[in-house]
């Protein structure tokens, strides 16, 4: 039986709303009570909300509830969990990363200190040997499923872009012998100074991903003359490192939509001995720039909201939460690292992500030629549910849990990084206002969004509690 | 036929001719089924609407490949 008092949910109120969000199925509705809304508030259970009803109403939203639960929209925690094996079955993403070299020395590079070491390069003829060896794994576990393969994430590609040609020439020719597909992903760029060679590539690929200081005046202006040597086919897509001191994020997205087909924001997890790290304060100010964001979104127009999203790039850290929300996706870990993706440095070192490299309480091991997946078993990602801290938080399944990086970063002790928490906590918050905002000023905008972005829309159901349940009554 | 009930995409209706209830996808414009009371068709449709497979396998990718 049931306890709804003591289901775990999440409800708040935000800029006169407020909302009831329930974990395990993802639904989300909005709930009317003017003292519960009149200012930003959060609770984790329904008794809470006990002070804010009368005995009869309240008995009324547990009868909601009830009808809810009895529908299976609201269900309990489940207390078994499927054990998370440190096995890796199989693997779908390979990072290699042959070097660290790079032109430039940009604040936010989790490579940086790296650079600082005696610089290793990773011979050709071995990366060969390690796809092979990889593939070989892969299709020894009767994988079928995809097999994507990046490089230079730790270092600049256009430095070595005869390196990063010549395994894009041997990904060809071995491709055929593997049942799985197998692709090859062209890596960002900082684009400062790109030779002849890469833009040739680079027209014949159809895509760009450039990552940009946004500060440094110099690179700016330089990048943003590089582009008009790429063909205006090229689908173009910028990554602007965002630390918590930015200003204004509408300005921000449409300046520079205005030379990119698509802008992602990606937050910094900074070392926090950064002056630009991450904290309760500067954590307050960056959330109010997103409020201002949402703000300035909900004054646009139907046609202008829509143009502005689509702009969005997939990488960006705020869309990624609104998508997830529309198609109630479930996640069960933060990132594939370490379970379906791998990274090597450049001596060889096995790491589960790029941004762990060098940091050796993350080290898997190192390539040899008799590697098996069973030398590779770790948990560094675990899934959320077995994350205790994580196991009772109503978002969990919307962030999948803490990111090993960011907490690293902040050298937090314990299993979550609470700036983490908090900030995408509230960033859940802000994006079920916006979804409930947005739907009821234009009905139909996100069945338009489902089909210019493909995220599908499983939010098209009536946000009011009280329609949604007499439907079900 | 009575009138049609909707919640997101689905929409339940009572086929007068054998008084069954139907419960029907509007986006796809297909009956997904008939059923002989008006609670097991709302069943359904919260079913359907708690489905969590996802035919986007392309999308799924992507996310994986932006691994940071």
């Amino acid at each position: 039986m049931l306890n709804l008092e003591n289901t775990n949910i999440l409800i708040f109120s935000y800029n006169g709303k407020s909302y009831l969000y329930t974990p395990e199925t993802r639904f989300f509705w909005r709930i009317s009570n003017s003292e519960l809304c009149s200012e930003k508030k959060r609770f984790l259970s329904l008794k809470d909300l006990k002070e804010y009803y009368s005995e009869k109403e309240y008995q009324n939203i547990l009868t909601q509830m009830g009808l809810l639960k009895k529908r299976k929209f609201i269900v309990e925690t489940e207390k078994e969990r499927a054990s998370f094996d440190k096995e890796i079955v199989t693997f779908d993403h390979l990072v290699i990363n042959p070097s660290n070299e790079c032109n430039l020395n940009c604040w936010f590079c989790y490579a940086r200190n790296e650079r600082k070491k005696e610089n290793e390069k990773l011979d050709v003829e071995r990366a060969k040997e390690i796809i092979i060896h990889f593939a070989d794994l892969k299709r020894k576990a009767k994988s079928e499923t995809a097999l994507g393969i990046s490089f230079f994430y730790t270092s600049e590609i256009t430095l070595n872009f005869e390196y990063f040609n010549e395994m894009v020439l041997f990904i060809e020719q071995i491709k055929n012998k593997y049942s799985f597909p197998i692709y090859y992903f062209l890596p960002s760029t900082n684009f400062f100074s790109p030779k002849q060679s890469f833009i040739d590539f680079v027209n014949k690929y159809g895509f760009l991903t450039v990552t940009l200081d946004i500060e440094n005046e110099k690179v700016k202006r330089r990048v943003i003359d590089n582009l008009s040597l790429v063909k205006k086919n090229v689908v173009k897509h910028l990554i602007i490192p965002v630390h918590p001191n930015i200003e204004d994020l509408f300005i921000l997205y449409s300046y520079y939509s205005e030379y990119f087909d698509y802008v992602s924001l990606r937050l910094l997890r900074i070392d926090n001995n950064h002056y630009r790290a991450w904290d309760k304060r500067k954590l307050d100010s960056f959330l109010e720039r997103v409020e201002d964001l949402v703000d300035h979104l909900l004054n646009l127009n139907e046609g202008e909201l829509l143009s502005f999203l689509k702009k969005i790039g997939p990488t960006d850290y705020i869309s990624r939460y609104l998508n997830r929300l529309l198609s109630r996706e479930k996640l069960i870990t933060r990132c594939p690292a370490g379970k379906t993706a791998l990274s090597l440095s450049p001596n060889s070192e096995i790491y589960p992500c790029s941004s762990l490299i060098g940091n050796k309480k993350y080290k898997l091991g190192e390539w040899k030629k008799n590697l098996s997946m069973k030398d590779l078993e770790n948990d560094v990602v675990k899934l959320v549910d077995l994350i205790q801290e994580c196991s009772s938080c109503p978002i969990r399944y919307i962030c999948g849990g803490p990111c090993v990086d960011w907490k690293e970063k902040q050298a937090v002790e314990g299993d979550v990084n609470k700036i983490e928490c908090e900030l995408n906590i509230r960033l859940v918050e802000l994006l079920i206002y916006f979804i409930d905002t947005v739907k009821e000023r234009f009905p139909l905008f996100f069945d338009k969004y489902e089909k210019e972005k493909k995220v599908k829309n499983k939010i098209n159901y009536s946000l009011d509690i009280n329609q949604f349940v007499d439907f079900f009554m | 036929m009575s009138e049609r009930e909707k919640c997101g995409d689905f929409e339940i209706y009572r086929d007068e001719s054998d008084g069954w209830w139907v419960v029907y996808d509007t986006k796809k414009n297909k009956r997904l089924g008939k059923f002989i009371d008006k609670n097991s068709a709302l069943d359904k449709v919260a079913f359907f609407m708690q489905d969590e497979e996802s035919d986007d396998e392309e999308a799924d990718y992507e996310e994986t490949g932006s691994v940071c």
